[in-house]
């Protein structure tokens, strides 16, 4: 099987947010969302919904920086837990797809995800 | 299990630019707790390099002796110095857990209970790192506060009026201290320090009077 090129023309198309629904259902896609004392982080792991290569995407909402004095902190947002999470994931599978550039990653597609997140007790 | 997905709307696709600044944003996030330990370890050599500094002002600039300030005024720099000193060494120690973390065992299996990813227990780690550093910084500055107090008090308190007039006499083979109440032609007569008569000693045994606070 030849791996597709690189994603230029619709790297943002809706049919792959709707594919990627549709193997999360059938389990060959897996998203988690987790929370723990106002920390959030989601991992999205299995096969891509255009090339269908294994990939891992890895995102958080928080970050620690040192700053210094104009450091921007904010607050916790209180959020129900029962409400689903956008989450942006973009394909980092390992495949070889033609026209990627050194600092591109998997395919090229974009899709969207929405998750109940997992809340972990302090 | 079917409820734990929900398929977007076909109008909330991607942002382009709100993913790219997420790839920065992960990266940002992915040195949380490096970060912040650099931080830490660099205030904690700040703070004892502070602590030194105001430590070594004092004892240059300081009167020779704490023991010749009055009383009151030694036990307000007692308070001063104890207090400082003990805020100062607190806020090191929290620098260096911040710096040095403690060091735990965790598995795998508990890690995904609790945390769930990696990612969210390096974060946790990173957020407590910080809280210690705040208190630490907290601490630094009251303890300077508090030591420069403490060496200015001891700049400014006046001389003890009764160490003037203290004095070491040697007689026989004893040796007593205290402030001279009298001198006459039968002896000498000291008010010596937790006993309440004076004590008399006849000019005839002094070998020595040598002026000076008592110990």
């Amino acid at each position: 099987m030849t791996d597709l090129p690189y994603e230029r023309t619709h790297p943002r198309a809706f049919a792959w947010t709707d594919k990627a629904f549709d193997l999360l259902q059938s389990g060959e896609l897996r998203g988690e969302v987790h929370r723990r004392a106002g920390l959030e982080t989601a991992v999205v792991a299995g096969s891509c919904p255009r090339c269908t290569h294994q990939f891992r995407f890895e995102t958080s909402r928080d970050a620690v920086v040192t700053g210094g004095g104009g450091t921007l902190a904010t607050r916790d947002v209180v959020t129900d837990d029962g409400e689903f999470v956008p989450i942006d994931v973009s394909c980092r599978c390992e495949g070889t797809h033609d026209g990627r550039l050194e600092t591109e990653h998997g395919c090229g597609i974009l899709f969207r995800i929405e998750v109940r997140p997992d809340t972990h007790d302090g | 299990m079917a409820d734990r997905y929900r398929r977007p709307r076909e109008d909330d696709r991607p942002d382009p630019v709100t993913a790219a600044e997420r790839v920065e944003f992960d990266a940002l996030s992915e040195t949380s707790l490096d970060s912040v330990t650099a931080s830490a370890e660099r205030w904690r050599n700040g703070l004892a390099g502070l602590t030194t500094v105001v430590t070594g002002a004092l004892l240059i600039k300081g009167p020779a002796n704490a023991a010749d300030v009055p009383v009151g005024w030694r036990i307000a720099l007692t308070i001063l110095f104890g207090v400082g000193i003990a805020v100062s060494v607190s806020g090191l120690w929290l620098a260096l857990r911040a710096a040095a973390g403690v060091p735990a065992r965790i598995r795998f299996d508990d890690l995904r209970r609790n945390y769930g990813t990696v990612r969210l227990y390096k974060l946790a780690l990173a957020e407590r790192a910080a809280t210690d550093l705040g208190r630490a910084r907290a601490a630094a500055l009251v303890a300077s506060l508090l030591l420069a107090a403490a060496a200015l008090t001891w700049w400014w308190a006046p001389p003890d009026p009764t160490a003037a007039r203290s004095v070491t006499v040697t007689h026989g083979t004893a040796r007593s201290c205290g402030v001279v109440v009298e001198s006459d032609a039968a002896g000498l007569r000291l008010a010596v320090r937790n006993t309440p008569t004076h004590l008399t000693i006849p000019w005839t045994t002094v070998t020595s009077v040598r002026p000076g606070p008592c110990p």
